[in-house]
C-alpha cells in the first residue's frame, strides 16, 4: 500500500511549508487529502454498484467486462491510504471473486451444453401429449384431465429410478388418539342436552315402535302379495330363496328381505 | 391430516412419563434387576414397537431423530438402544424390503429407503399414495445435476413456468408449489437451499440434499433425463464422467457402513 501523503495519519509532515499562511498546515493537508478520498469512495461505490446492475454481462463468458472492473479497482488502489477505502475495496474484491466464481462455471457447463428448453419439449413429447397445438403455451393451458395424466405418467417413470420407501397407512385407519380433557367435556354436553330434551325421548320412542311394527307388517304383507302374483301367474314352478332375497347390491337389503321372509314362513302362509 | 401414532407400552407421549418413573422409583427400591435380563417376550415387543415407530414416523418422509426415538419408544431399554435398532432394521430389511440408514454419519437421524429396485408392474398396482411429487421432484434433480450440480431458484421457475408450475400460483396437483420445492423437500432432505450472496434482488440455489444421494444416484438421474430425451447418457460426456466417477465412488468399499451406528 503506497504511502500517500502522510498528513491524512494524524502526523506532521516536514515536507510542506506554508510559511506564513494563517492557516494551519496540517488542517490544510488533512482537507485536501479528505476531499481525495471522499473521491476515491465515490469511485468505489460506483464501481460496485456498476458491477452489481451489469452483474448478467460480467458473468457472460465471452465478455471481459469483469476484467475491466477489476483494472479499475487496481487503478484506484493505487490511491487508498486510509482504512474507509481499503475496506470498500475489500468489498468490491469480494463481489468480484463471486461473480469469477459464476464465470468458471458457466465455463464448465458449456462443454456438455444442456438444454432446458429442449427438456422441457421432450418431457411433453414423452408423455405423448400433441404439441402441434399452437395455442397451448404451457401445460396450464391444457385440460385438467391432460395435466393429471401428465404428471402421472412424469410420476410413474420417476418412481423407477428413485429408491423411495413406500409411505406405510394402515388399511383401516387408526385410532387418533384423543386428549384426555376432551371425554369430559363430552360427557357435560351430553349431561346439557339430556336434560333439555326431558320430554322428547318418551314421545319419540313410542313412535317410534309403531313406526316400526307398522313398517314389518306393510313390508311382509308387500312380499307376500308379490309372492301370491308370482304363483298366480306361474302355478307351476318354485321360487328360489335365494333368488328371491339376495339383493346383488346391498347387503342391508338382503338382510331386511330375510327377515320379512321369516314371518312368511312362520306363519306358514 | 394427524398423525397416526401407535400406543406403545411406553404410553403415548410424555403425560405416562411421570407414571413410569414412578414406578421406576419403587422398582429400584425393590432392588429388582431392571438392568437385568429382561424376558423374551419383552425384547419382542419393544423391537415390534419400533418397526411400527419407524414405519408411521417414515411417512412424511422427514428424518426421524433419535432422540424422539429414544423418548417415544425406548425408554428404560435405552442400554440395549443399539441391539433394538439393529433387530428392528433387520426386521424392516426382510419384512419389508426396507433399508434403515443415518441420513449422514454422526447426524443421529434416520430414513427408511427401499432396497428392491423397482418393478415395471409395482406402477399399476401402486395405489393412490398422496400428491405424486416424485415426478416433480426428480425433473428438479434433473435440472440441477445437469446443471452442474447447482441452479438458481429463478432459473427452475424458468424452467416449470412452461409445465404450469408457479411460485406464486395455486397447482392442480402440488398445491403451493413453492412450498413444496423450497420448504418440504429442502426438510425432507431431498434438496438443499441457500441464499446466493451479493445478489439483488435476493436469489437462492438448489442443490442435491443427502437423502437424493442415498435414494438415487447421478447416474440414475442423468439416466431418466437421457430416457426423457430418448437419447443415451453418454450423449452428455461430462455429466457421463462425472456419473461414472459417482459410481465408482459408491461401489468402493466404505469405512463406516450405512448400518444404524450406536
Amino acid at each position: 500500500m503506497k504511502v500517500g501523503v502522510a498528513l491524512g495519519a494524524g502526523g506532521c509532515s516536514d515536507d510542506l511549508s506554508y510559511g506564513e499562511a494563517s492557516i494551519d498546515p496540517s488542517l490544510l493537508g488533512l482537507a485536501g487529502d479528505e476531499e481525495k478520498c471522499r473521491k476515491i469512495r465515490k469511485k468505489y461505490r460506483q464501481l460496485i454498484y456498476n458491477v452489481q446492475q451489469n452483474r448478467d454481462d460480467l458473468v457472460n463468458t465471452v465478455s471481459d467486462s469483469l476484467t475491466l472492473a477489476l483494472e479499475e479497482a487496481d487503478v484506484l488502489f493505487d490511491g487508498v491510504s486510509r482504512t474507509r477505502e481499503a475496506a470498500l475495496d475489500a468489498q468490491f474484491l469480494v463481489l468480484a471473486s463471486d461473480l469469477g466464481k459464476e464465470k468458471a462455471k458457466q465455463l464448465n457447463c458449456d462443454m456438455s451444453f444442456f438444454n432446458q428448453v429442449a427438456f422441457c419439449d421432450f418431457l411433453f413429447i414423452f408423455v405423448g401429449l400433441n404439441w402441434m397445438e399452437e395455442e397451448h403455451e404451457e401445460l396450464s393451458g391444457f385440460d385438467d384431465n391432460i395435466v393429471l395424466s401428465f404428471w402421472d405418467t412424469v410420476q410413474k417413470e420417476a418412481s423407477s429410478w428413485i429408491l423411495q420407501a413406500e409411505t406405510f397407512h394402515f388399511i383401516f385407519g387408526s385410532f387418533k388418539s384423543k386428549p384426555a380433557p376432551r371425554p369430559r367435556l363430552e360427557h357435560l354436553k351430553k349431561a346439557l342436552k339430556m336434560e333439555e330434551n326431558g320430554d322428547m325421548p318418551a314421545k319419540l320412542r313410542k313412535l317410534d315402535l309403531s313406526n316400526n311394527q307398522e313398517t314389518t307388517e306393510k313390508e311382509v304383507e308387500r312380499i307376500l302379495g308379490l309372492l301370491q302374483t308370482y304363483f298366480q301367474k306361474y302355478p307351476d314352478t318354485p321360487v328360489s330363496y335365494f333368488e328371491f332375497v339376495i339383493d346383488p347390491n346391498s347387503f342391508s337389503r338382503t338382510v331386511e328381505n330375510i327377515f320379512y321372509v321369516s314371518f312368511i314362513i312362520r306363519d306358514g302362509f | 391430516a394427524a398423525e397416526e401414532a401407535p400406543s406403545t407400552s411406553r404410553g403415548a407421549g410424555s403425560s405416562q412419563e411421570a407414571r413410569s418413573s414412578s414406578s421406576q422409583g419403587s422398582r429400584r427400591a425393590e432392588a429388582s434387576p431392571e438392568v437385568g435380563p429382561r424376558s423374551q417376550q419383552q425384547l419382542e415387543l419393544k423391537v415390534a414397537e419400533l418397526v411400527q415407530f419407524l414405519l408411521i414416523k417414515d411417512q412424511k418422509k422427514i428424518p426421524i431423530k433419535r432422540t424422539d426415538i429414544l423418548k417415544h419408544v425406548i425408554g428404560d431399554y435405552k442400554d440395549i438402544f443399539p441391539d433394538l435398532l439393529k433387530l428392528a432394521a433387520e426386521r424392516l430389511e426382510y419384512v419389508f424390503g426396507y433399508k434403515l440408514v443415518e441420513l449422514e454419519p454422526k447426524s443421529n437421524t434416520y430414513i427408511l429407503i427401499n432396497t428392491l429396485e423397482p418393478v415395471e408392474e409395482d406402477a399399476e398396482v401402486r395405489g393412490d399414495q398422496g400428491t405424486p411429487t416424485t415426478g416433480l421432484l426428480m425433473i428438479v434433480l434433473g435440472l440441477i445435476f445437469m446443471k452442474g450440480n447447482t441452479i438458481k431458484e429463478t432459473e427452475v421457475w424458468d424452467f416449470l413456468r412452461r409445465l404450469g408450475v408457479y411460485p406464486t400460483k395455486k397447482h392442480l396437483v402440488f398445491g403451493d408449489p413453492k412450498k413444496l420445492i423450497t420448504e418440504e423437500f429442502v426438510r425432507q432432505r431431498y434438496l438443499e437451499y441457500r441464499r446466493i450472496p451479493h445478489t439483488d434482488p435476493v436469489d437462492y440455489e438448489l442443490q442435491w440434499g443427502p437423502r437424493t444421494n442415498l435414494e438415487t444416484s447421478k447416474m440414475k438421474v442423468l439416466k431418466f433425463v437421457a430416457k426423457v430425451h430418448n437419447q443415451d447418457p453418454k450423449d452428455w460426456p461430462a455429466q457421463y464422467c462425472e456419473a461414472l466417477a459417482d459410481e465408482e465412488a459408491r461401489a468402493r468399499p466404505e469405512t463406516s457402513g450405512p448400518a444404524p451406528s450406536s
